[in-house]
């Protein structure tokens, strides 16, 4: 239901893959030169689905997930630069004065210097990646108690940004498997001729696809719909979705390229790892099954969430 | 029970958000006097033929007020608007307990060809459907014909203004009680393939044809096998050119896979709300609190994509290969809502006489029917394989 007609939109995803192949630390500000805010005017639902799919196919670290809660945040009267942590974690070390502590049901502010001694470089899982742990052990914060519709809509901004980003991991990870199992041949022919090799590659086809519409139609909730029960729930739903996708896609992924994919000397675990650690952010599929079933039995009616 | 008014119809067809707004209104139980669709609220129907009887009376009643005419073309007895019009209609039947009326499935289906292929066939059948008075069946499969489905051999042999069909089909949804089968018959040679199929609409009450109601496990009717032995045929009933049946049979495909699928997640919603008043309290359900996570999640996902797919359809797109991923969805929301109702009710499910168990264990055999009929689960991932990632060829 975007307003931005499909040569539109081609367009600027093939700009938005061109700027994080070359440099992604300066896309922030490139975007800028695209003229990106009038395309988040015209549909900002589209444009935050291009956006992190496309930093998700480059497999590309930048804090543009940060300008989404500071934008969402516009109302509290940050200061204007001010990098997050999701669940204590941030995307590379804190470069602020101050420092954003984004949770599910609270916000709060600390500053850059009382962090001293407590960021942790966690290159763990991803290797390559961006990656920070901060230790909030017995720290002071100052709350900011939104209004909590805010806090809501804020948390559910930086859920969908996170799960259009894992999409496009698993776009560019289907490719990556595709082009394996077509070209490598045994038993002489190629890999991908095999009908278990093709089912498995549909599987993670179609779980990529229903991740991307899923949050497709959450995107397009938070921008139409004022309800924010609906836009949390639907939030919750479609990371789910895309998280339960990668954990299909990645599987898949692995055993396909045979014993290939598990070593450093091929690409595939770069999107594994970065795919895992997606998933955790804010709150991991198995995480949110669980919290969207916990909402269903203590008596809230399954919205339908998507209408014609 | 109320009537839509002309300017209430016009502006109605020109906005399917206020055709919703009126039609949840028309359809919630009144706050006092009688319930216009008491009969049809959260309805249980002892067999598939009871069923078919009481949702053609559903579709007569909503007739009569004009409530199920939008989405239709005038000159099919609709009162103008579009697919979209057709969607709300179901979600706001499922939502407000009523069910989506089986007929309309294959309705859903077989129409759509009607009226691009057919519009004279189209302005005969379509009104007396959209009041209930007859719905169809339709005759793809054969009992050497399934998942390969252009080796089918009932024979359409072409006899002056006629046709005269011989063979026999199967699996067919709605078969026992349906007035008309919309077949894909054999008019090319026995090798022809694809390009010898053409597709044809056959009276139940013609000379020569037999219906054998097909028992599935829970025991209800839901399907028939068909015979057609000589039955002549008037050549006015084609859908589309002689031997150019598979052209419509992938025109079709296009709302069978978009539209059915809306249809059967507006009903799994429901009846997961009303699983959910069920489970709640009951001994075990903790256990299963992330599997209800998982089916909300699989219900709405189907409703996102068969949305997208519908809407892709309003704007004039072409469906594809790609519509497999809306069928994966739909078998993949349908298996996880009943095998989650049978593992809340465990033994009840099992052994239980209550009606509740019963209903659920038809609509478990039922729901295993997803990934098999209108193409299986295997061949909609080789489609994927083939037309969409573009794998090299088995």
């Amino acid at each position: 239901m975007t307003t931005l007609d499909d040569e539109t939109i081609a367009t600027v995803r093939a700009s938005l893959t061109e700027l994080f192949a070359k440099d992604p630390a300066s896309v922030v500000d490139a975007l800028d030169d695209l003229g990106w805010s009038d395309i988040v005017e015209a549909d900002s639902a589209t444009a935050a689905a291009v956006l992190f799919e496309e930093q998700g196919r480059a497999l590309a670290s930048t804090r543009l997930v940060d300008t989404v809660v500071r934008a969402s945040l516009a109302p509290l009267d940050l200061p204007e630069v001010v990098d997050v942590a999701y669940d204590a974690i941030t995307i590379g070390p804190p470069t602020t004065d101050t420092v954003l502590l984004l949770a599910e049901d609270q916000i709060s502010t600390v500053p850059a210097a009382a962090l001293s001694g407590r960021v942790h470089q966690a290159s763990g899982f991803d290797r390559s990646g961006p990656w920070h742990r901060l230790d909030l052990t017995d720290l002071e914060t100052t709350g900011l108690s939104p209004d909590p519709e805010l806090l809501a809509r804020t948390v559910a901004a930086a859920r969908l940004a996170f799960a259009a980003e894992i999409v496009g991991v698993c776009e560019a990870a289907v490719q990556l498997t595709v082009a394996h199992t077509s070209l490598r041949h045994q038993y002489g022919r190629a890999l991908a001729t095999f009908q278990a090799v093709r089912h498995g590659l549909a599987e993670s086809y179609a779980a990529t696809e229903h991740a991307r519409v899923t949050v497709a139609g959450a995107l397009d909730v938070t921008q139409h719909e004022s309800d924010v029960e609906s836009v949390a729930a639907f939030a919750r739903l479609a990371k789910h979705r895309a998280g339960a996708a990668q954990a299909t896609v990645m599987r898949n992924a692995v055993q396909l390229h045979g014993a290939m994919g598990l070593t450093l000397e091929s690409d595939v675990h770069r999107y594994v790892t970065r795919a895992g650690v997606l998933d955790v952010l804010l709150g991991s599929h198995i995480a949110l099954a669980h919290r969207l079933g916990e909402e269903l039995l203590m008596g809230g009616s399954p919205r339908p969430l998507v209408a014609i | 029970m109320s009537t839509v008014s002309a300017a209430d119809a016009a502006s109605y067809a020109a906005s399917h958000e206020l055709y919703a707004t009126a039609l949840r209104h028309e359809l919630a139980p009144p706050a006092d006097g009688a319930d216009p669709y008491a009969e049809w609220r959260d309805a249980h129907y002892p067999s598939a033929e009871e069923q078919s009887a009481g949702d053609g009376r559903l579709l007569a009643r909503l007739h009569d007020g004009g409530w199920n005419r939008f989405g239709w073309p005038e000159d099919a007895g609709g009162l103008g608007g579009d697919l979209r019009h057709r969607a709300v209609l179901y979600d706001e039947l499922a939502a407000a307990g009523l069910g989506v009326p089986q007929p309309t499935l294959v309705l859903e289906t077989l129409s759509p060809p009607l009226l691009h292929f057919a519009p004279e066939l189209a302005a005969m059948m379509l009104p007396r459907a959209l009041q209930g008075l007859e719905w169809w069946g339709q005759g793809f499969s054969e009992p050497e014909a399934g998942s390969d489905l252009a080796s089918l051999r009932c024979r359409a042999r072409r006899d002056g203004d006629s046709y005269v069909v011989s063979g026999q089909k199967l699996w067919t949804s709605q078969g026992p009680t349906a007035a008309r089968f919309v077949c894909l018959v054999r008019t090319g040679t026995p090798e022809s393939r694809h390009r010898g199929l053409s597709m044809i609409v056959i009276d139940r009450d013609l000379p020569g044809v037999t219906v054998r109601p097909v028992a599935i496990a829970s025991g209800r009717h839901d399907l028939a096998e068909v015979f057609f032995d000589d039955v002549r045929v008037s050549a006015d009933r084609l859908i589309g050119e002689e031997n150019a049946g598979w052209a419509v049979a992938m025109y079709l495909l296009q709302f069978e896979r978009s539209m059915y699928a809306w249809q059967s997640a507006a009903v799994c919603l429901h009846r997961f709300n009303h699983l959910l008043t069920e489970t709640v309290g009951r001994p075990g359900t903790a256990a299963l609190t992330s599997r209800i996570g998982e089916v909300y999640s699989d219900l709405i996902t189907l409703r996102a994509r068969s949305a997208q797919t519908i809407r892709r359809l309003v704007a004039g797109e072409n469906i594809g290969p790609e519509a497999g991923v809306d069928k994966i969805a739909l078998a993949r929301a349908e298996l996880a809502i009943h095998d989650l109702a049978r593992d809340v009710y465990g033994a009840e499910f099992a052994l239980g006489d209550s009606p509740t168990a019963q209903q659920w264990r038809e609509e478990w055999w039922y729901s295993r029917s997803a990934p098999i009929l209108g193409g299986s689960a295997e061949v909609q991932r080789t489609i994927i394989a083939d037309h969409v990632l573009g794998l090299p060829k088995e």
